[in-house]
């Protein structure tokens, strides 16, 4: 079995993670590229006599999803202590908020429905439907992730699982600061 | 701490040798078969689209009747634009990448480092039976009831979009490109981490053969860039299912619709990367093979290595010479005119390396050599005129004429063609554990070049005569009328191309079962390749070899008994 020393290396694990999240990070550039082109393009924002949609829901998401990274971070620290039970309650804490995060997306959609920007009326309305279509899903593959450590009690200590934790926590944290980046740019400005 | 790796047991069943196989070797070889299918495939559209082209509203020879009934074998103009899009994609995605990448990237990285396997083999697998379903989506597009995607490979906007092409085929199409972009972004993941972690000791990165240089740097640029396509086909997904407008124009095309051109921003971000991504991997390989059959260095593989690497860089920076056209600032025009004639200086180091490496060496004229020798011509050519399209003036009048078309198949399909013929020459003992025959690779090689060359020059004569690419009867023009013989002389030539590969193939098959058995090392050359048995055995290497010395050792007046070249495993004498 060939063994590599990686005192003085990464884990290839990490050099996949950090490649992986250039391709996410790509992803999402290319949605604010393109977003950018639509929007200085038009003279008025939003366009074509549009409002701004409610604030409502955007805060509840964003308040949730900073949450949740917020308890992300806390399970992390508590994984590392061994601190099973402060662990699993903020690893538990995070979940839901994920959820909380969805559903309020989900009523977000709603509401752009009931005020007429359904997905076929124009550019405003595809860039809000279309962007936070594409977050969300990301969103359900993060709280997958976050399944993936619901074990965490049997690993202390493992290098592997660490990773693990790591990578999951990254995705997190970058899924929370493109929230941010979307709800600046779309809803708030 | 330490890391173990390929920890996979031999497969004994057939399902687990030969179709859910971790071993990197059989996955390349895998990635071979998916390619060479959809060469054929996309080389048989090739003919009936020149036939179309030479002899229009004739019906085509034997096979016409039988595809097209209701016009008695004539290619109908929709069928046409099926035909030109799916060729292009599916010689792109379907074909070169997995022959150049799938293919020689599984099977070359981790026996020229020295390693066992690739760092993530289960994902390495899922990378290719995602390329399947992907495959299978676009094979499934041409059956659907308004036929697959016509929109060509760029699939621009309006062309692709709901008004353009109804239909499901163009969102197959999509759903295709995407679903590929996964798997290829899986395997650059793949590349990246084994070429960082997995180098045998002692090989630093110019240690590295050539080959494994160019595949690395068009990894990178498939994690960077496959994700700028995902986002783009995306959207135009978005726009044809669930009716977003992303990319419609509408009737009014004033205020609060989309914008077709954001389509070209984000197709060529990514579509000038995917240009290199292509032919990278040929000029490592060609890079190699020239020093190998030379019998000398390479000439400043160090050099040849940054200049591939400044290339790499630079190519990101490019896409707007695609669009000069599209009512573009003259400030941005100029700015990418410059900066795509600012790549001339890195290529040209490449070239001239090349060059200092034939230069007074002994070489053998196998045929990886001769096809490598073949990349050299093809792609000086298609590098030159390059030049006429980067320069605004001259693309103006030359834009979205065959002149492009035969630019980026000198490039492109032939430099990237003959490449892998190079490389499938090459290394076809280590894979196979038995000898192709050469004079028939000679006649392969002599047939496919002169008809290729007829097919590509050809088509840049009538491109600069004026013909518009993508027509389904460019002599409706009456200017253009004087053009027929020469499109019939590039159809002949392209079926003097497709007879060529008929020795390839004879002698692939027949050489798989009746081939002379190859020896350990049949060419002679010191990589880590051939420091071990053809074929290799499940994991590579006993041992781990340590690496001493590069990639190129020939010539040395040290050596001794009669060898004019040394292992990588062994100490520069
Ligand atoms: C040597 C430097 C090169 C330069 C300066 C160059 C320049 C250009 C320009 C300006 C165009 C756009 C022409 C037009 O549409 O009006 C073009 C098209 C193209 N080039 Fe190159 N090129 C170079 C090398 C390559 C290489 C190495 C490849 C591929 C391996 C390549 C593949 C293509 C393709 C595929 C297209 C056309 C795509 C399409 O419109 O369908 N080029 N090139
Ligand atoms: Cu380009």
């Amino acid at each position: 079995m060939q063994k590599i020393s990686t005192q003085d290396m990464k884990h290839p694990k990490e050099i996949a993670f950090t490649i992986l999240m250039v391709s996410w990070v790509m992803l999402f550039a290319s949605l604010f590229l393109s977003y950018a082109l639509l929007r200085f393009k038009e003279t008025n924002w939003p366009p074509m006599g549009f409002e701004s949609v409610s604030l409502l829901w955007p805060w509840v998401s964003t308040i949730s999803i900073l949450l949740s990274s917020y308890f992300l971070h806390a399970f992390s620290k508590f994984y590392d202590l061994k601190n099973i039970k402060k662990a699993n309650k903020n690893l538990v804490i995070t979940f839901l908020l994920g959820l909380v995060f969805l559903v309020s997306q989900k009523m977000l959609w709603s509401h752009m429905n009931e005020v007429g920007l359904v997905v076929s009326s124009g550019i405003f309305s595809s860039i809000l439907h279309g962007f936070t279509w594409v977050h969300a899903a990301h969103i359900v593959m993060g709280l997958i992730g976050l399944c993936f450590l619901r074990k965490f009690y049997n690993n202390f200590g493992d290098e592997s699982f660490q990773l693990r934790i790591k990578h999951v926590s990254h995705f997190w944290h970058f899924l929370d600061i493109v929230w941010i980046l979307m709800f600046l740019t779309m809803f708030l400005f | 701490m330490t890391y173990a790796h390929g920890k996979h047991a031999a497969p004994t069943t057939f399902l687990s040798k030969y179709v859910f196989s971790y071993d990197h070797k059989v996955i390349g070889k895998q990635f071979l078969w998916y390619g060479i299918f959809f060469l054929g495939i996309g080389g048989m559209m090739a003919l009936l689209i020149r036939w179309t082209l030479a002899f229009p509203g004739e019906a085509f020879p034997v096979l016409g009747p039988l595809l097209f009934p209701y016009t008695d074998g004539v290619v109908p103009p929709d069928t046409y634009s099926m035909l030109f899009t799916l060729h292009g994609t599916i010689m792109i995605f379907f074909a070169i990448t997995p022959i150049l990448i799938g293919a020689f990237g599984n099977y070359c990285i981790p026996l020229m480092i020295g390693a066992r396997d690739m760092a993530f083999p289960l994902f390495n697998m899922l990378s290719f039976h995602i390329a399947v379903i992907s495959g299978v989506l676009l094979l499934a597009s041409l059956f659907t009831p308004m036929g697959g995607a016509a929109g060509g490979w760029t699939s621009y906007p309006t062309l692709s979009t709901l008004v353009g092409s109804p239909g499901s085929g163009q969102t197959l199409w999509c759903l295709s490109i995407f679903v590929l972009g996964v798997s290829s972004t899986m395997g650059a993941v793949n590349y990246i981490t084994t070429v960082i972690c997995f180098r045998a000791p002692g090989m630093g990165y110019f240690d590295m053969p050539l080959t494994i240089w160019g595949l690395w740097l068009t990894a990178i640029l498939n994690a960077i860039f496959l994700p700028v396509l995902g986002a783009g086909v995306m959207l135009l997904t978005f726009d044809r299912v669930f009716g977003t407008t992303f990319f419609l124009a509408g009737a009014a095309a004033t205020s609060g619709s989309g914008d077709p051109i954001l389509f070209q921003h984000v197709f060529w971000i990514f579509g000038h990367p995917e240009v290199y991504i292509l032919i990278l991997p040929a000029w490592g390989m060609v890079s190699d093979f020239l020093s190998f059959f030379a019998r000398k260095p390479a000439f400043g593989a160090k050099a040849t290595a940054l200049s591939m690497t400044t290339i790499t860089i630079l190519s990101t920076l490019v896409y707007g010479h695609h669009m000069f056209t599209t009512q573009m600032s003259p400030l941005l025009t100029q700015t990418f005119m410059t900066l795509t004639m600012t790549i001339s200086i890195p290529s040209a180091i490449l070239f001239a390396n090349w060059l200092g490496t034939l230069y007074k060496g002994s070489i053998r004229f196998d045929s990886p050599m001769l096809f490598s020798l073949g990349v050299v011509f093809v792609f000086g050519l298609g590098g030159l005129t390059g030049l006429y399209l980067g320069t605004v003036s001259t693309d103006l009048y030359l834009h979205d004429t065959y002149f492009v078309v035969g630019h980026f198949h000198y490039t492109m399909a032939a430099s990237v063609l003959l490449g892998g013929f190079a490389g499938t020459y090459f290394w076809f003992p280590k894979m196979f554990g038995r000898m192709m025959d050469e004079k028939l690779a000679k006649i392969h090689f002599w047939i496919t070049m002169i008809g290729l060359n007829g097919v590509f020059m050809g088509m840049m004569v009538v491109g600069f005569a004026g013909m518009h690419r993508r027509l389904y009867n460019p002599f409706v023009y009456e200017f253009l009328e004087k053009l027929i013989p020469i499109n019939k002389f590039i159809t002949y030539s392209a079926l003097l191309m497709g007879v060529g590969q008929l020795p390839f193939v004879w002698n692939f098959v027949y050489s798989l079962y009746k081939g002379k058995k190859a020896p350990q090392n049949p060419w002679e050359v010191g990589t880590l390749e051939w420091t071990i048995p053809s074929p290799p055995i499940h994991y590579n290497f006993e041992e781990i070899p340590t690496v001493k010395c590069g990639p190129h050792e020939f010539g040395n007046p040290n050596l001794k008994d009669g060898r004019d070249f040394q292992y990588q495993t062994e100490e520069l004498v």
